[in-house]
């Protein structure tokens, strides 16, 4: 591919259409851009799924909502005795965020489903796997930014120990990379079918129980007080989680978006 | 917890093996059935066909004779049943 | 892409198939009965522990149905043939068979050693996740209607649940060892392991027949569908012409 595309701004006008009308004269081929390093193809993809969620940004903050609403529910599956609900607290929030993970990630991909921008995305000359990177860090973002939105109504209704807030979120940043890595991966997959809303669950949720376990533990761990320090060990398995799918998913993305 | 001696359970012997032969000899049976469904449909099945309706088609295509009309009135009985 | 060739199907496979086939149903009533009436019985756990001839069996036969399809994923995604995908969903197809009778064989054990159907054992739970995974993956394979694009995610996904089996095992256990005292024996008398061998070479046999079968049965779906039987042609009428 030989067209060049710059990714940021409007496209130069049509080589050869005169910008006077002088007759005869033809306005020679700009000469074409040099095509963008990998760095800085995952850069322009990311700053584009950002913008692209800040410009429909009221539906990131129904997604929020909707985690909300689900800590709301699982509260009231339990009851109201106020120290079982401080005990489960962590592990409400996981739940929560990861049914807010799947609308979040299906969004992510809606404009190469719905506007087929996937065709334009391929005619690119952008190697898939900055795609990749690009989405999945910023559907990283936008899950950090759920999870911690839903840190205070968290605080509210559960009333746990603030001390280690700062190690929660970074065990929200872990969990969230690790939903985000193969959640991209899969949603590439469910936005190209029409059964899309069942089918990211139905892979997703089975493949991430282990970060459902380790960052339950570890939430769960900060949020009642930790002892015997073992939080760490939980957040090591997270990373050790995301160490592996983040290349994984990278170079299995290819295949999922090539016609 | 590492509880004293089970008296027993020959119940659940049975189920555990018999479920799991069952469900087994269940799904290979459905596989023979399967594929041999699958074989009638394609080439085989229809060359079979074929070959029986190539013996009717040179004589249909010559003359209007009785015979011949009541080969084509078979054949065409014969595809209805597909 | 590079799915070129359409899969035909092999006469000779369902024969082969056939011979796998009766040599495992030979080994399993040999396995079997030494297990049922020949073995002796458990010190602690009685006749209950005769389940094991057929649990532990099922359970090697599992994970080695799912690494095969790994294996049969992995080279999809490189050869793309369509062979290679008949395979891979059959193996998927087996390995999950199996992995829900390990749930079930593991829920009757449970039953009357522990009281309850249930009891969160680490291999056990990385079964059922296991099972859920690959069912999923089934599904993916029902909800895609492009052949190659259905090929090359299951691939995709079969690789992705597979290297994930030993994360969530490790998790599991992890996880249940703050909790857990009761565990399954591990160790197994020598006059257990005869039985114990037979039957698992019996499931082997047996998941090998089935994959042939079921590997020939996707080849003709295959088949069909990239290059559909073409319909009957009317034959040409006595008194007409050219249609």
């Amino acid at each position: 591919m030989s067209v060049p595309v710059r990714q940021t701004r409007p496209v130069a006008p049509l080589a050869g259409a005169p910008a006077r009308s002088v007759p005869g004269s033809v306005r020679p081929l700009p000469a074409p851009a040099p095509i963008a390093g990998p760095f800085a193809q995952l850069v322009a993809a990311f700053r584009k799924d950002v913008l692209l969620s800040w410009r429909s940004r009221a539906q990131a903050m129904a997604v929020v909502v909707f985690g909300a609403t689900a800590l709301l529910l699982l509260s009231f599956a339990v009851g109201p005795d106020a120290a079982s609900l401080r005990r489960f607290a962590g592990g409400f929030l996981w739940v929560a965020l990861l049914f807010s993970s799947t609308l979040a990630l299906s969004e992510s991909f809606r404009a190469e489903s719905e506007a087929k921008a996937l065709e334009g995305l391929l005619l690119l000359p952008a190697s898939p796997v900055s795609l990749f990177y690009g989405k999945a860090l910023a559907n990283w973002l936008q899950l950090l930014l759920v999870g911690i939105g839903l840190l205070p109504i968290l605080i509210v209704l559960y009333d746990p120990d603030l001390t280690r807030l700062p190690a929660l979120a970074g065990i929200l940043a872990l969990g969230s990379a690790a939903l985000s890595a193969p959640g991209t991966l899969y949603a590439g997959m469910a936005s190209q079918v029409r059964a899309q809303q069942v089918l990211l669950p139905l892979l997703l949720f089975p493949l991430v129980v282990p970060v459902l376990l380790a960052a339950v533990k570890a939430s769960s761990l900060l949020l009642l007080g930790d002892p015997m320090g073992q939080a760490g060990a939980w957040a090591l398995l997270l990373a050790a989680f995301n160490g592996i799918y983040w290349p994984l998913c990278g170079l299995l993305f290819s295949k999922v978006i090539e016609e | 917890m590492t509880g004293g001696i089970v008296i027993g359970g020959w119940e659940f012997v049975w189920a555990a093996y018999g479920l799991t032969f069952l469900a087994l000899g269940a799904y290979g049976t459905s596989l023979a059935l399967r594929l041999r469904a699958f074989g009638e449909q394609t080439p085989e099945g229809r060359s079979s066909r074929e070959a029986r309706d190539e013996e009717i088609g040179p004589a249909s295509a010559g003359s209007i004779s009785s015979p011949a009309r009541g080969g084509a009135s078979r054949r065409s009985i014969e595809e209805e049943e597909q | 892409m590079a799915f070129e060739a359409i899969p035909k199907p092999s006469p000779r496979a369902p024969l082969v198939a056939g011979a796998f086939l009766a040599v495992a149903a030979a080994l399993l009533a040999v396995g079997s009965y030494i297990g049922l009436f020949v073995a002796p019985p458990e010190h602690f756990m009685g006749e209950v522990q005769r389940i094991m001839y057929v649990h532990v069996p099922t359970a090697w036969n599992a994970m080695l149905a799912l690494t095969f399809a790994f294996v049969c994923a992995i080279v999809v995604l490189f050869k793309q043939d369509w062979k290679w995908d008949a395979r891979l969903e059959a193996w998927l197809e087996i390995g999950v068979l199996l992995s829900f009778l390990l749930c079930v064989q593991g829920s009757i054990w449970a039953k009357p050693t522990w009281g309850v159907w249930w009891d969160w054992d680490p291999r056990l739970t990385t079964t059922a996740v296991l099972c859920f995974a690959f069912v999923g993956i089934l599904a993916l394979r029902r909800f895609v209607e492009d052949p190659v694009k259905r090929a090359t995610w299951s691939a995709v996904a079969t690789i992705v649940a597979y290297v994930d089996v030993p994360i969530v095992y490790f998790s599991v256990k992890w996880w249940n060892s703050l909790h857990q005292t009761q565990s399954t024996p591990q160790t197994v008398a020598s006059s257990m392991i005869t039985p114990l061998r037979i039957n698992a070479f019996g499931i082997l046999f047996l998941i090998v027949g089935l994959s042939i079968l079921r590997s020939q049965l996707a080849r003709r779906k295959i088949a069909a569908e990239l290059a559909p039987p073409l319909p009957e042609q009317d034959r040409l009428a006595p008194t007409g012409g050219v249609a």
